[in-house]
């Protein structure tokens, strides 16, 4: 955890403005990794990698749940769980103007965008990490660029 | 490194890893290790919904502690594990039932002129069937018994066409049971008998040790025409056993009885040995001077009801 505790922190950043959510992603993500005892990592790059992808899958399968959750919702119930589900009222897991316009981007071009900007991931590396296309890959990381640009001008 | 890049990388350089999350996910691990070595169950999901959390989102709190709640990888393991010692389980008895079911424990040999072998598993079911000569293929060519019992395999055989030229009152039918468990010996002697007296020929059922079945398979003979031969031998040096091969069995027998020899007394002397098989042969008149085809005929051609 103290080898790539932040790096996993930072996706689950990504993800969750709220930091219990981003908590919960990052526990759920830690909990996968002392349970995978059948996973040999060949190094710590590939540790690393593994991490990454786990991480961004929790918060995924999180975000899906979340929003399966909050559909069906009635009139009775209805103020309380906007209440609770009111992301601005929670401590942000952290808060500032190109973290918070990165979580803003749609997924893709979100993650893909932050494996290249800030992780350094080649293309082919993230197209094998993502499952997608490398070419695909390409056109996410200058979308999302395009898009990262002018949210933040 | 462009500007965008720049920014970004500063931006999340400064995100790092709060202390309280970190202690409050190694206590979420030491506790699920707790959990899984048989502490108490709900340890993990205590810790998932700890005070800390009353702010957030409960749909996505449920979707942690449900993660949390996940089986066990050991749990998963120890099914996986008992799941497969039932196939393991499951394959031996099915393995063991098969080689129950082909082994064979004991070998009829029916001479005739056609020489075929039997094998019999333990419930006296035929299970291999093998000619020893050109009559033997096609009387084996002409039925289909592997899988019967032995009684209805006799039955099939000695009613099929193509052993219907062997039925002449003056053919003789030798049968021979090489079994190492005495009553399963005793059983198929038993049914042997019953239909060697159904048929119009003469016969002999009795039983053979398993090294004299064992020399006659290796002699390429059925038992019956194996021990006659040897019989014949010890009479005629001019013959040789591939002489012998090729003779039917009333042939073997006359000629024993032309030398003066006692036609049903090996297999009589082997029959007493096991009990009351022996009757068969018209043997009571056996080495006083007559042949067994001799007696044979003089009790009508039904000889080996003689006992």
């Amino acid at each position: 955890m103290d080898a790539h505790g932040s790096t996993v922190w930072r996706v689950c950043v990504l993800y969750f403005r709220a930091s219990a959510d981003a908590q919960d992603a990052f526990q759920d993500t830690m909990i996968k990794y002392s349970l995978a005892d059948a996973v040999t990592f060949n190094g710590e790059e590939h540790r690393k990698a593994w991490l990454i992808r786990v991480a961004t899958n929790t918060c995924k399968d999180m975000l899906k749940a979340a929003s399966r959750a909050n559909v069906p919702l009635d009139e009775g119930t209805r103020a309380e769980g906007l209440v609770s589900s009111d992301v601005e009222a929670q401590p942000a897991s952290f808060s500032s103007e190109v973290v918070d316009a990165m979580r803003g981007l749609a997924d893709p071009p979100r993650t893909p965008l932050y494996l290249s900007l800030y992780e350094g991931y080649t293309a082919p590396e993230i197209a094998r990490m993502v499952d997608a296309p490398v070419n695909t890959v390409y056109s996410w990381i200058a979308r999302g660029k395009t898009l990262l640009k002018e949210a933040l001008s | 490194m462009n500007d965008l890049e720049q920014r970004v990388r500063e931006a999340f350089d400064e995100v790092e890893l709060p202390s309280e999350t970190r202690a409050r996910t190694l206590a979420a691990i030491d506790a699920l290790a707790a959990q899984e070595k048989g502490a108490a169950a709900p340890a993990v999901q205590e810790t998932v919904e700890s005070d800390a959390r009353e702010t957030a989102e409960p749909a996505v709190r449920n979707g942690a502690a449900a993660a949390a709640r996940r089986v066990p990888r050991l749990v998963v393991w120890r099914r996986a594990v008992v799941a497969l010692a039932a196939c393991l389980v499951l394959a031996v008895v099915g393995l063991t039932g098969s080689r129950l079911y082909f082994e064979e424990t004991a070998f009829v040999d029916i001479d005739v002129n056609p020489s075929i072998e039997l094998g019999i598993n333990r419930f006296d079911i035929v299970v291999s069937a093998r000619a020893y000569n050109g009559d033997g293929e096609a009387l084996l060519d002409a039925v289909s018994i592997t899988g019967k019992r032995y009684d209805d395999a006799v039955a099939e055989i000695t009613s099929s066409a193509a052993f219907e030229p062997y039925m002449s009152s003056d053919a003789f039918v030798a049968i021979s049971v090489a079994a190492d468990d005495a009553r399963q010996s005793d059983a198929l002697r038993a049914q042997s008998d019953a239909r060697l007296r159904d048929l119009p020929c003469e016969g002999t059922c009795h039983a053979v040790d398993e090294e004299t079945h064992a020399a006659a398979s290796a002699s390429g003979m059925g038992t019956g025409r194996y021990q006659a031969a040897l019989q014949l031998l010890a009479l005629d040096d001019t013959l040789t056993l591939e002489d012998c091969a090729r003779m039917s069995m009333r042939e073997l027998r006359d000629r024993i009885a032309a030398l003066g020899g006692d036609a049903a007394g090996g297999s009589e002397g082997q029959g007493e040995g096991y009990g009351e098989q022996a009757h068969d042969v018209a043997g009571g008149g056996s080495g006083h001077g007559q042949g067994a085809q001799g007696q044979g005929r003089g009790e009508g051609g039904k000889g080996h009801h003689a006992g």
